[in-house]
Formats: structure tokens, C-alpha cells, sequence
């Protein structure tokens, strides 16, 4: 069960605490937790199956929890589209909006504006079922924007949308960054989170692996392979290096990770002869955010 | 929480047919029957006995148009299914409670629906039988117009007892064939086998109940004497008032701790 015990901090509007999920037997959440700070654009990024939608679903109550506990800061307003699109298929575009409106307990007034910004003002009257796959996942994160919610929640918002909507959307969400709104975003495509994230959660198999900043979490990376007469002399020097690489053995010879682009393979030459150590060995492997992924993940 | 509702059920095709159809099929049976009644009376120049055929006449006609609508109690229990299986189908109660609405506060627009379908039922019989018992030569009592009070107690048992079975079973065809097949055989079926064991229990049946609230007017005496272990009128309320409670508390319950 679900118990919303206290207030989250002031400028966190969603707090997750240990949210643990059983579908039957299956685990599809595993003591989750996570902090969205005001005004970020928070990914949830996860292979299919990873948890991603269990998660959203239970922070929106349309799940339950086996364990845990989420809350949200008091009196927030916010949108949501969760899946599939899901509207009325007898009423138009326009009517279904209207409902959203009603449900929100706002005018109908921003209808207009909404249909305008997804591009379907000129299917309002169309009734929902006759909509394509496309127009559908539109009006969807259209309905997100009525009563100009301070949260939005987006699962898979580029579903079904051809490239040129993906980049609509993507241009959507950064706007909603700028006017100050939160976003919590899940997604599978590293390639969306990185392109509008702020914040990241990386989750597999329902378990979160790494959150935090999208830099710190998905930092690009340049590795260099080493290799010297004298591995351990030259992995005490490189542990000392002050840029703080990260070292690990390898098979004779030494992985060394910096921020990409922050170390040159010709300077890391230079340091280690000053050092003492000459290299046998010197090759950079780029490693791109992909990998960086890959490796969380697999 | 209505107007809501009305949103939704204004441009919905199977709303317009049921609620048209059921004062459509009440009024043409009842006033077919009369006029074939009061034809036949007439041919043979007894237009006196037109008056008096009782059955028509206030306080009579309560009776009578009551018993006769009790027949067409699957109509709105069918609107009833497809409206809240509708929801489920088209995940648009998912869609709901994400654009603002508590599970709460969609339940209770969903309990607000059937009541109003109970209360436009009840609007229709009571003007059926205002208009046969004024070309009956009749006026308007409130005598014998307790029976208005038992349809609308045997309405909110179908009407809910088809609301509970929509949120429980979720699909519209599914939900329907289980009505009819529940109401036509399946209670007789059930409450007939555990009579064996328990004694008078078929009287105990939930629509059973209803159904005893209204018997047939012309011989509601003679059932009572055929079946001597049939409850009376009072313990038939109670247990309508408790099968009410259990299908809105059975429902909410289900709802409240489901996955949508």
C-alpha cells in the first residue's frame, strides 16, 4: 500500500521511497527511490521491461505498490500521459480536450492553444478514433499542457511520431523547461534523454543503477590503454594524476578514464615519463555515451 | 462530477438508443394493451366497463405499470454496462484519475450515472401511469403509489448489481452475457442447488428480492400462498437495502485496490 506520509522538501515535487512492485511472482520494482527536483527535466531511462512505466503508473495511482512510498509536494497540478494515448473515441479532439479541462477544474479557453501547439487544430472535429497513431500520441501531450500544469509526466511521448514530430516534441518539452515547469520523462532512447534531460535515472530490471545529474551519470568518456615495464609503479602514478582518472587492469596492461576531451594521449605521455614510467603502449578508445548506456545496463 | 459525465454520454450512441428505447417500449406495450382492451370494450358498446377495467385505474395502475416496466429492467442495466465497461475498454478511467480525478471521485461519477438512469426510469413509469389512469377515467392519488417507492428499490438493485458486475468484469459483451445469463437462469440455477440445503434460500436471492417486490398484480395473494416460505415485505427492504450496501461496497472495494 501506498502511504504519503510527509511534505517533500521545498523545490522537490516528487519524492520516491523504496518502491518495491510484484506483478504475481514477477518483480518489476525493486526498491526504487529517487528525488525530482523543481524545475528539471527528470528521464527515466531503462531497456523495455525495465520498469519504467510501473513506475510512473504508481506515482500517477493507477498501480499499487507492493512497498514503498511516493508524495508529491501538496497542491501541484499536473499532467500526465502514461502508455497509450487514451480518449473517447466517439468525441472529437476538441470535445475530448474539454474533458480534460473539466477534469482539471479549468476553462476550456487554453483548448484552442493546445491543439495549436501539437498541430491538430485543424483535425479538432475529427473524432478521436479516426485519428492516426500519430495525431493520437499529439493530442495526448496536448491534453499534458491543459491547465497549464506546473508537473508533467511523459512515457514514451515520441511513440509513434515521425521524426519531424519527435523534434516537435522534443522542442516542446525544452519549453516546458524554460517556463520552469518539472518534467519526468521515461523513456528506452538514450538519444531523447540526452538530447532534453536535465536529470537521469537509469533503471534494469526494476532496479535504479545510477541517478543524478545527466552529466554525471552519462558522462562522455575517453579511454586510453597503457602499458608500461612496471604496471604498478605506473598505476600508483596515475592514481595520483590530478585530473583523477579512473585506472583499472586489464590483461597486461592499464584502462585510464577521463572526461572526454579533458586529457590529450600525448600530455598523458609526457606526465607518465616525467613520472618515471616509459609507455610501451599507448592507444585512446573513444567511448561514447551508447556504451556508457550499454554498460549500465547489460 | 455530472457534467462530466454528461460530456461523455451526450454524443454516445448507445446512451440516446437505451434511454429512447425504454419509455418507447413501455409506453407502446402498456398503451397498446389498453387500447386493444378498450377497442374490444367499445365494439361491444360497453363503454362503461372501459372504466372500470381496474387495472388502469388509479390506484391499480401504480401496480400495473410498475409490474410491467419491472420486465424491462435490462435496458438500463445494459446502458449501465456500457457506459462503465466502455471506461475500461477504452482505458479512458486510466485517463481520468491522470488528468486530475481520485479513484474516489470516479467511482462516485460512475454511482451518480446510475442513479440517474434509476431516476429517469422511475420519471418514465410515474408519467406512463399518470397519463393510463387519466384516460381511465380516473385522477391522480397517492393511493397504491408506494409501489412507485418498491420500482424504484427493485431499479437501484438491478442498476447496481449490473454497475458492480461492469466494474468487475471490465468487457462489455462479457458483462452483458453474464447479466442475461444470471438473470434469466443462472440465480435460479445457484439459489435453487443451495435450497437443498438451506432451506427457502432461493427467496433470499438478490434479484429474486427484487423481483418479490413487485409481483404479478393479479395474483401477488395466490403466489403468496403457493410459496408459504417467501419472505414478507419487510424483511424483502432489508435485505434489498443489504444487497445494495454489498454491491456499492463490493465495487468501490475492488476499484479501490485494483491495478488500472
Amino acid at each position: 500500500m501506498i502511504h504519503q506520509v510527509s511534505t517533500p522538501a521545498r523545490g522537490v515535487p516528487l519524492v520516491v521511497e523504496g518502491l518495491t512492485k510484484f506483478y504475481g511472482s514477477t518483480r518489476a520494482l525493486q526498491e526504487v527511490s529517487l528525488e525530482v527536483p523543481q524545475g528539471s527535466i527528470f528521464g527515466v531511462l531503462g531497456p523495455n521491461g525495465s520498469g519504467k512505466t510501473t513506475l510512473l503508473g504508481i506515482v500517477l495511482d493507477i498501480l499499487l505498490a507492493t512497498r514503498g512510498t511516493y508524495r508529491w509536494a501538496p497542491g501541484l497540478k499536473r499532467g500526465a500521459l502514461l502508455e497509450t494515448p487514451n480518449f473517447y473515441p466517439y468525441l472529437t479532439g476538441r470535445e475530448n480536450l474539454a474533458i480534460v479541462a473539466e477534469l482539471r477544474g479549468r476553462g476550456r479557453d487554453r483548448i484552442g492553444d493546445a491543439l495549436t501547439v501539437v498541430g491538430l487544430d485543424s483535425y479538432e472535429a475529427m473524432p478521436f478514433a479516426k485519428y492516426s497513431l500519430g495525431m493520437k500520441q499529439r493530442l495526448a501531450i496536448g491534453a499534458t499542457m491543459i491547465g497549464n500544469p506546473e508537473v508533467v509526466v511523459l512515457d514514451e511521448p515520441t511513440n509513434g511520431l515521425d521524426p519531424a514530430g519527435i523534434a516537435d516534441v522534443r522542442e516542446l518539452i525544452r519549453g516546458l523547461r524554460n517556463e520552469g515547469k518539472t518534467v519526468l520523462l521515461a523513456s528506452h532512447m538514450l538519444d531523447e534523454v540526452e538530447k532534453v534531460c536535465t536529470h537521469v535515472a537509469i533503471l534494469k530490471k526494476g532496479q535504479v543503477l545510477s541517478q543524478g545529474l545527466l552529466e554525471d551519470v552519462l558522462r562522455d568518456e575517453d579511454r586510453l590503454e597503457v602499458r608500461s615495464d612496471d604496471l604498478e609503479a605506473l598505476q600508483a602514478l596515475l592514481q595520483k594524476h590530478p585530473l583523477n582518472p579512473k585506472v583499472q587492469p586489464g590483461d597486461g596492461y592499464l584502462t585510464v578514464a577521463f572526461e572526454a576531451g579533458a586529457m590529450k594521449p600525448a600530455d598523458l605521455n609526457r606526465y607518465c615519463l616525467e613520472g618515471g614510467q616509459t609507455l610501451g603502449h599507448l592507444v585512446l578508445r573513444k567511448k561514447t555515451l551508447e556504451s556508457r548506456f550499454l554498460e549500465l545496463t547489460d | 462530477m455530472l457534467k462530466i459525465e454528461w460530456l461523455k454520454l451526450k454524443r454516445y450512441k448507445p446512451f440516446w438508443v437505451l434511454m429512447t428505447l425504454y419509455p418507447l417500449c413501455l409506453f407502446g406495450l402498456l398503451f397498446l394493451v389498453a387500447g386493444s382492451i378498450d377497442s374490444l370494450m367499445a365494439k361491444t358498446q360497453k363503454v362503461q366497463a372501459i372504466q372500470n377495467i381496474t387495472a388502469f385505474r388509479f390506484p391499480e395502475v401504480w401496480t400495473t405499470v410498475t409490474w410491467t416496466a419491472s420486465w424491462f429492467h435490462f435496458l438500463p442495466c445494459v446502458l449501465i454496462l456500457f457506459t462503465v465497461c466502455g471506461e475500461f475498454e477504452n482505458r479512458t478511467h486510466r485517463q481520468n484519475l491522470l488528468d486530475g480525478w481520485t479513484r474516489l471521485q470516479f467511482f462516485l461519477s460512475k454511482v451518480l450515472v446510475t442513479l440517474g438512469v434509476t431516476a429517469s426510469s422511475v420519471f418514465w413509469v410515474a408519467v406512463l401511469a399518470a397519463l393510463l389512469g387519466a384516460t381511465h377515467g380516473s385522477y391522480p392519488g397517492l393511493e397504491g403509489s408506494q409501489t412507485l417507492l418498491y420500482f424504484l428499490e427493485q431499479c437501484l438493485l438491478y442498476n447496481f448489481f449490473a454497475l458492480a458486475l461492469g466494474f468487475a468484469l471490465r468487457r462489455g459483451i462479457l458483462s452483458l452475457a453474464f447479466f442475461l445469463v444470471y438473470s434469466v437462469t443462472l440465480e435460479y440455477i445457484l439459489f435453487g442447488t443451495a435450497g437443498s440445503m438451506v432451506k427457502n434460500i432461493e427467496f433470499y436471492a438478490p434479484l429474486r428480492v427484487a423481483n418479490q417486490l413487485l409481483p404479478f398484480p393479479l395474483w401477488s395473494e395466490a403466489a403468496r400462498k403457493l410459496h408459504p416460505g417467501a419472505p414478507g415485505l419487510e424483511v424483502l427492504h432489508a435485505f434489498a437495502v443489504g444487497y445494495l450496501v454489498l454491491f456499492i461496497g463490493f465495487t468501490w472495494w475492488r476499484y479501490r485496490r485494483s491495478d488500472l
